[in-house]
């Protein structure tokens, strides 16, 4: 717990030495969101399947998948700052320390989903201001299932994110693997637009790529936009995602590990 | 020009030593450029093209930015500006190389772009190659001089992430990257004519349909000559600047 606390507070002294680096980052969804929708904006056809189309809801719809995506992405990056504690020689000294790597791996992450958490919270509301989007009512069931969706969809990021920091310590130039993984995946996860739209060899990636399932199941509760599944078969399929990724993802993990301590962490 | 071509053949070799990222090279900007390609065909097939056009020179800026602009920080975390600033090379030679480097990644990841864009959205890239290599080298030339601009930020500035992913992605909306300029708010209208990007853009748009963008050409190349002498003095200001108060390692 310890270690935990600790290494949340560093990613927090991190933030706080780094302030403009992180002030940045709460753009990013309005990066997303606003070229979408001037593409919308000059075609001005709906083609989204959400009713009553317009602006707004088109702006909600990429506001939607933009956020989720965020927070999946903020889990995965830890295998990043893994990568920058090799590049700066302290992760020897941080592997050799007693702390237990689950508690190290929360502790960077529960600082970056917090960060993403308040940017979320900031580009909402700059969208908000220029009127692109708004909230609709949200009935206690809708609400209890955007929980479910957000809360499983960390958790099986979790297990992702095991699977990168154990790939992060078996190759020297993993960030091009997670920069590919972390790029290839708004695309396949139709972060932007329904998956329908995709080639059938990648719309087959993509009906095989869990958070697809996520950000779908978020839009048709909060938009009532049509979903690929069901929406209880969603929240299902999200729910044993969420408790069976992290339980493989660990043993990928351990089992890098294991070989990374006889064979060493230093080439890269 | 000896130290030019002594640090390409470094900024070379590092592709050499890390295959990987070429591969990224090669397929990470289709992933994040066929996200925009797809709405447009979720709205009107006729725009595939003119988005795509818009996001793959939108991409060449990106690439100055971060390859050249940005990258000269590379060396600052690598501890090595100190030693490249004791021989006779100047932070103009480093960035220049930096410049050639990029101006070749951006032609190899335009041609990877267009094959996977093709292959994978349908995209057909009917266009006269001659007119838009002329278009591609004039573009990189104006934008390679604006990194240099930025470049000579991050030097005086070192934390500039935030300053070069706002100017970038701001840059490309008001450009027209994603949808012409003539939908932007007419107060903002008139930012978008000073940007290099907007004349980039609207000349791939004028190849795509078959036209010779003759007006552009020569806005970008005007553009490259003013930010290249703007660029050049502020990045000697600020090698100046690194050697008088000794803050190369700071970062």
């Amino acid at each position: 717990m310890r270690a935990f606390i600790s290494l949340t507070l560093a990613v927090f002294r991190n933030l706080s030495r780094y302030r403009s680096e992180y002030a940045g980052s709460f753009l990013g969804p309005v990066f997303w969101v606003i070229p979408a929708w001037l593409i919308v904006r000059y075609a001005t056809i709906d083609a989204f399947g959400v009713n009553a189309f317009s602006f707004t809801a088109a702006a909600m719809y990429f506001f939607i998948g933009a956020i989720y995506w965020n927070y999946v992405e903020g889990i995965w990056s830890i295998a990043l700052g893994l990568r920058e504690n090799m590049r700066l020689g302290t992760l020897e000294s941080l592997w050799a320390s007693p702390a237990p790597r689950l508690s190290m791996i929360m502790g960077w992450s529960t600082g970056r989903l917090l960060g993403t958490t308040l940017h979320s919270l900031l580009a909402f509301g700059l969208l908000s201001a220029l009127s692109m989007i708004h909230l609709r009512d949200l009935s206690l069931a809708n609400a209890m299932a955007v929980v479910v969706v957000i809360v499983f969809s960390v958790l099986a990021s979790y297990g992702f994110g095991f699977v990168l920091v154990g790939l992060t310590l078996k190759f020297k130039d993993a960030e091009s693997i997670i920069s590919m993984l972390g790029n290839a995946a708004p695309l396949l996860g139709g972060i932007l637009f329904p998956i329908k739209y995709l080639p059938a060899p990648l719309r087959l990636i993509a009906y095989s790529f869990p958070f697809t399932y996520g950000v779908d199941a978020l839009r048709g509760t909060l938009l009532g936009s049509q979903t690929i599944l069901p929406l209880p078969t969603e929240l299902g399929l999200i729910i044993t995602m969420g408790l069976l990724f992290p339980v493989f993802g660990w043993i990928f993990f351990s089992w890098i590990e294991g070989k990374a301590r006889k064979e060493g962490i230093g080439a890269f | 020009m000896r130290a030019v071509f002594s640090l390409l053949y470094k900024e070379l070799s590092y592709h050499r030593v890390y295959p990987l990222d070429l591969i990224s090279l090669a397929i990470s900007p289709f992933f994040i450029v066929a996200p925009f390609v797809f709405v447009a065909k979720a709205q009107n097939e006729n725009l595939q093209l003119a988005v795509a056009l818009g996001l793959i020179v939108w991409y060449w800026l990106s690439m100055f930015f971060w390859g050249v602009g940005y990258g000269v920080r590379d060396e600052i975390e690598e501890g090595i500006i100190e030693s490249l600033l004791a021989t006779p090379a100047s932070i103009r030679n480093l960035l220049a190389a930096k410049a050639i480097d990029t101006l070749l990644i951006n032609l190899y990841i335009t041609a990877a772009l267009m094959i996977l864009l093709w292959l994978l959205a349908g995209i057909p890239f009917h266009l006269d190659w001659a007119k838009f290599l002329l278009l591609f080298i004039v573009s990189n030339f104006a934008l390679a001089s604006l990194s240099f601009v930025y470049a000579a930020f991050v030097l005086v500035a070192r934390q500039a992430s935030f300053a070069g992913n706002l100017f970038q992605e701001a840059v490309g909306i008001l450009s027209g990257m994603t949808a012409p300029v003539s939908i932007l708010p007419k107060a903002v209208r008139w930012l978008s004519m000073l940007i290099p990007l907007t004349y980039a853009i609207e000349g791939a748009r004028k190849v795509a349909v078959g036209q010779f963008p003759y007006r552009e050409m020569a806005i970008l190349f005007v553009f490259g000559v003013v930010l290249l002498l703007l660029g050049v003095f502020f990045v000697q200001k600020a090698e100046g600047y690194l050697r008088l108060t000794g803050t190369t390692g700071e970062y």
